[in-house]
């Protein structure tokens, strides 16, 4: 499902046009990354929380090469599926 | 910061930011997961722009152990979900970090610890600041020494051409010589690299001396005067004015060779100047270099008793007992110790590695691999009777049900639901491991 797909699908449940949906959505995204930007978990509850976390630098080697690496630290953003939200994929992806 | 936002938060910033009642927004934001929620069932990705990608993996059946039982699970296949962020929402929340980037590092580059390097700049700063009070000279001097350091080779390449070059000076003027004469017992002294400290200062007025030698091919005669006077004196005032003086006799070819003759004996001076500064921050330098000799006899040392001491387990079960007792009276006392033990453990085995698992299982107790717990003893002995269960027993001695495992091992019991009756059963007492 692709993001056209996933406005049309939002808009025909909230009952709401295509465009006020999508500008409705940028607004949410926007408030989402500002507020892991603070470094907040945000917890949204029956799906899942989204959580900043700091990876260290590390030293990686190219196989190929042989030539090592310095890879800096970095803010990853990871997401954490609620047991809810697993326990429906978990049926899911069995029935499949 | 690390504060947790829920949905009633969200949805007010929301609300501010598009101006909409808070309830509606409350109300979008649940059908929002919860669309992505039902499609991802459905259809197993999801794309939202400016969040990111939110999919299922599958995950393939696999063996796992029970960390509190050391039992075998089996995983049953599943799927999990992922998600991979966009690219602008990832640069957003990596903003503090995006300053940096991947760097190659050479080969020369330790990578094991970051603690050296930050040492070493500490080695260098330290020796930047005892530079410092004196002028850019010393500087200048440090470096010299930190190269004589590095390279003793070196050093005695530059002693060696250095060596002839006074020679020649003397040959061409004798007016060198007090001011080498000054320079080179004073320098001796202090450390072994001051004469090449020196050198460069010296080989300076030296050079511009044989520069001037032809011109003063013919005023030869005046010279010798000159230098009689100069060497009792030596005296700075007296340098100055009896080349005046000779420029008055002489021609003007002579003024100009006396104005030459000042130039590298101001230089000169200028040099002994320095070469006073030198000798007081190289006294600070020797007493450093001394340190450091002594901190550099200290690690050879270290070095070579650990390579010995590292090297010597190997050696030992090549060599017959006869050698090893011969051996064992040289090294220290804790080296003693450890020639006993392995003199003993080459006695019981004729490996050295076969002793090691020796003293893991000096307990003769069946042991559960992968277990957290370790049996160590007998905590108590039982017997089977009818209505037991040897998970209420693991519930009554260990107050886990999940325990029950051990006493299985400790029984040899293979099958825990069929147990005979009357059974005496041995209760081991069990300690975590570390």
């Amino acid at each position: 499902m692709n993001n056209k797909e996933f406005i049309a699908a939002l808009s025909q449940r909230e009952d709401f046009p295509m465009s006020d949906t999508r500008m409705l959505v940028q607004h949410l995204i926007a408030e989402l990354t500002s507020q892991l930007e603070d470094e907040n978990v945000v917890m949204i509850s029956n799906f899942g929380s989204f959580e900043v976390k700091k990876r260290l630098e590390r030293v990686v080697v190219n196989p190929g090469t042989g030539q090592r690496m310095l890879v800096p630290p970095r803010l990853a953003l990871t997401f954490r599926a609620s047991t809810t939200l697993r326990d429906n994929t978990r049926k899911g992806g069995d029935a499949v | 910061m690390n504060r947790r936002v829920n949905i009633a938060e969200l949805a007010d910033g929301i609300a501010k930011r598009a101006t909409i009642p808070v309830s509606y927004a409350e109300k979008f934001v649940q059908s929002f997961f919860g669309v992505i929620g039902e499609a991802l069932v459905r259809e197993k990705l999801v794309k939202v722009k400016g969040l990111g990608t939110f999919k299922l993996v599958d995950v393939e059946a696999r063996e796992s152990v029970d960390v509190n039982t050391g039992e075998r699970i089996l995983l049953s296949a599943h799927s999990k979900v992922s998600f991979t962020p966009d690219a602008g929402l990832r640069d957003a929340i990596n903003r503090p970090f995006a300053d940096f980037e991947t760097v190659l590092l050479n080969d020369g580059t330790p990578t094991e610890l970051m603690e050296k390097e930050t040492a070493a700049e500490v080695e260098t700063t330290s020796a930047e600041a005892e530079a410092s009070p004196a002028e850019a000279t010393a500087a200048a001097v440090a470096a010299v020494a930190a190269q004589q350091l590095a390279s003793p080779v070196e050093v005695e390449a530059s002693t060696v051409e250095t060596e002839p070059e006074p020679v020649v000076a003397e040959k061409e003027e004798v007016e060198a010589k007090p001011e080498e004469a000054e320079a080179t017992p004073a320098e001796d002294m202090p450390a072994e690299e001051e004469p090449t400290e020196s050198a460069p200062a010296e080989d300076v007025p030296a050079e511009t001396e044989v520069e001037v030698a032809p011109v003063e091919q013919e005023p030869v005669e005046a010279e010798p005067e000159i230098i009689d006077v100069d060497e009792p004196l030596k005296t700075e005032p007296a340098e100055v004015a009896e080349p005046t003086t000779e420029a008055v006799a002489d021609e003007a070819a002579a003024e100009v060779e006396a104005t030459d003759d000042q130039t590298p004996e101001t230089l000169a001076e200028i040099n002994n100047n320095e070469s006073e500064n030198e000798i007081e921050t190289s006294k600070t330098n020797s007493m450093n270099n001394i340190i450091k000799n002594i901190l550099a006899a200290l690690v050879c040392m270290f070095i070579g008793y650990a390579i010995c001491y590292y090297f010597r387990p190997f050696e030992l079960p090549t060599l017959s007992p006869a050698t090893q007792t011969e051996k064992n009276e040289a090294p220290t006392d804790d080296e003693q110790a450890n020639d006993a033990a392995a003199t003993e453990q080459t006695e019981a085995t004729a490996e050295p590695q076969a002793a090691k698992p020796a003293p893991q299982v000096k307990n003769d107790y069946p042991q559960i691999e992968g277990g957290e717990y370790m049996i160590v003893g007998v905590l108590a002995n039982d017997t089977m009777k009818a209505g037991k269960m040897l998970t209420k027993m693991a519930i009554q001695y260990y107050g886990d049900k999940d325990l029950y495992t051990y006493i299985c091992k400790m029984n040899n019991i293979e099958n825990p639901d069929i147990v005979p009756l009357n059974m005496p059963l041995v209760i081991p007492k069990l300690e975590k491991k570390q």
